[in-house]
């Protein structure tokens, strides 16, 4: 589905990336983990054709992400990124219809199947009773799950979360990745998402790439990833490292440093 | 429910339209019953040479030759401005943004004013020449706006650097009247904008313009409206965010160019009316462009018509009475957004 080799980005001086590779398999869910600074970013922007990489390239369906029109590529690919914090004056119906944007043509108007769409993914993400609500009155998950309709609204092939819970509390970070995942499982959608939380990596993706300083640290599943010795390298932290009793996926458990400071050699 | 309103708000600013030209060619120096104001329109829009009975044709020069022109040219330039307004705001993402503000229309005077001292390019682009001219100053002084400005086009950085703007083109404006004596009358009224001595001809070369703009600027009403999302929102929708913004700044500075190279520098229409049509229906471009152009339409009408008669038979320049309207309306809403 997605496919990348030899990518590298630098801003001026700055080397962001080095050599990257990644292959993204249809109807997966790929973690890209990192701590902040290692080019996650960078990365995703080069991935979704929002940047060209000084060297290396990106293929989408076999197709180098350069050569879509930027409309086909928006028809393929949908992002779904932090949560706005822009003033939008417009309504929650209003905003979602926005989704069929790569799909309409100038001087016509949206068709029946554009309407229904619409409607299935308002349904789908619970906002259809918020329909006449002006976007920037909504609570921070209120419009995230507003936005998850817009970039549904895509009908995409390929969804990209930027960090899509960063500003959430645990009730809608929870909310917003079960509701995609179950939207994947139903309609073969891949998934490439960043998340800080190694926890929830672990249970919403089958592949993770773990970037250090631009480079490809490590990538597999998430039991070879989640690793404490991986995770000390790359993030300076000893964590324990647990099995999920239900998943039965690897997960951290941090560990303060409390022996240390009791004794009074904090700082 | 959202459409009924949207359909109430059309009709009646529509027939408010109607109303204003009707009542703002009926008001002059002469009082001219409505009645007869449409007779004599009616009679030239359809009829032929001989004038319906009981009208003379003293009357008929002031209505057709006169005030009817008039009323039509400050409703196109109203109509523009307004529209050149709800550009500038949709793609500055700012509502304090309209060409007066962000100094175009400044830049545009200087160029006109430029064109009219020297003469140059006449032979060449004839009546186009002033308007031309007028579009070089506003793509200018909208070129440095955007390198003054922060790369976030903050509201408070965009409106100081267009007042360095403004000032910096006023400054030229100033002293070209100072040093032709000659023409001191003649540029004096592009500073303040002013509709006396304009006729048909001034209509026919904005009307177009303000034609072509309308249909451009509604084509692109989606692509406004994705943009109010912010750029990168825009991009992972496929637009090409550059491009569309790039081609509607010319065309809002194209189209406050060819106003003002007719009407002179008239403030704050591009600024009051967008809001006022905000607040009505909604943000949505589709309606908010033909709705606005009609409301500034409404609004030069009746500008124009207070400074004619306000200190008859002397007019004032109509930019004043822009400004005393605007110019509260602006520190109202600059206030509003600090309490947020």
């Amino acid at each position: 589905m997605l496919k990348a080799q030899g990518l590298a980005k630098s801003y001026g001086s700055e080397q962001i990336l080095h050599q990257v590779e990644l292959e993204v398999k249809r109807g997966e869910s790929f973690g890209i983990l990192g701590p902040n600074g290692s080019g996650k970013s960078t990365l995703v922007k080069i991935l979704i054709g929002e940047e060209s990489p000084d060297s290396g390239k990106v293929w989408l369906e076999g197709k180098e992400i350069a050569s879509y029109d930027s409309k086909e590529r928006a028809r393929k690919i949908a992002v779904l990124a932090q949560e706005t914090m822009e003033e939008i004056d417009f309504t929650v119906g209003q905003v979602v219809e926005m989704g069929r944007y790569p799909y309409l043509k100038k001087w016509t108007g949206m068709t029946r199947q554009d309407q229904e769409i619409i409607e299935q993914v308002m349904e789908l993400t619970g906002v259809s009773i918020y329909r006449d609500r002006r976007f920037s009155d909504l609570s921070g998950g209120e419009k995230q799950r507003v936005a998850i309709a817009k970039a549904l609204a895509q009908e995409p092939e390929l969804l990209f979360l930027d960090e899509p819970t960063t500003y959430l509390d645990i009730h809608y970070q929870l909310l917003i990745l079960d509701l995609i995942h179950r939207y994947r499982q139903e309609h073969q959608l891949t998934i490439v998402m960043v998340l800080h939380d190694l926890n929830l990596a672990a249970q919403y993706c089958d592949q993770l790439l773990l970037l250090s300083k631009g480079k490809v640290k490590a990538a597999g599943n998430p039991q070879q990833i989640i690793q404490p010795s991986l995770i000390d390298e790359v993030f300076h932290v000893k964590p324990i490292v647990l099995s999920h009793p239900k998943w039965q996926v690897p997960q951290l458990l941090l560990s303060a440093k409390r022996d240390s400071c009791s004794s009074g050699e904090c700082s | 429910m959202k459409e009924l309103r949207l359909l109430w708000w059309s009709g009646g600013l529509f027939l408010c339209f109607l109303f204003s030209i009707s009542a703002t060619v009926t008001w002059g120096s002469a009082h001219i019953e409505m009645g007869m104001v449409w007779k004599i329109i009616f009679s030239h829009l359809w009829g032929g040479t001989t004038l319906p009975a009981g009208i003379d044709s003293a009357t008929d020069a002031i209505v057709w030759q006169l005030r009817f022109p008039r009323v039509i040219l400050a409703a196109v330039v109203g109509a523009t401005l307004a529209i050149a307004g709800v550009i500038f705001q949709g793609l500055l993402k700012n509502s304090l943004a309209d060409p007066y503000v962000l100094g175009v229309s400044s830049g545009a005077a200087t160029g006109a004013v430029l064109s009219m001292l020297t003469g140059w390019g006449s032979i060449l682009l004839g009546k186009w020449t002033v308007p031309i001219f007028a579009f070089g100053g506003a793509c200018l002084a909208l070129f440095l706006v955007l390198r003054i400005v922060d790369r976030h086009l903050r509201a408070e950085s965009l409106i100081l650097s267009g007042v360095v703007i403004q000032a910096f083109f006023g400054a030229i404006l100033t002293f070209a009247i100072s040093i032709s004596e000659q023409e001191m009358q003649r540029i004096q009224f592009w500073l303040m904008g002013s509709f006396v001595l304009r006729d048909w001809e001034h209509v026919w070369i904005l009307l177009p313009i303000l034609v072509i703009g309308l249909v451009v600027a509604w084509g692109f009403s989606r692509e406004l409206n994705v943009l109010v999302l912010g750029d990168r929102s825009a991009s992972h929708l496929g637009m090409n965010v550059a491009r569309v913004r790039l081609f509607l700044l010319l065309l809002a500075s194209f189209v406050t160019a060819v106003a003002v190279s007719v009407s002179g520098t008239i403030g704050f229409v591009g600024l009051v009316i967008p809001h006022i049509i905000r607040m009505l229906t909604g943000a949505d471009h589709r309606s908010l462009i033909p709705l606005s152009a009609l409301a500034g339409a409404i609004l030069m009408m009746w500008s124009d018509c207070l400074a004619r008669v306000i200190f008859d038979p002397r007019e004032l320049p109509v930019g004043v009475i822009t400004a005393f309207i605007g110019a509260p309306f602006f520190a109202m809403i600059l206030k509003k957004r600090q309490k947020r």
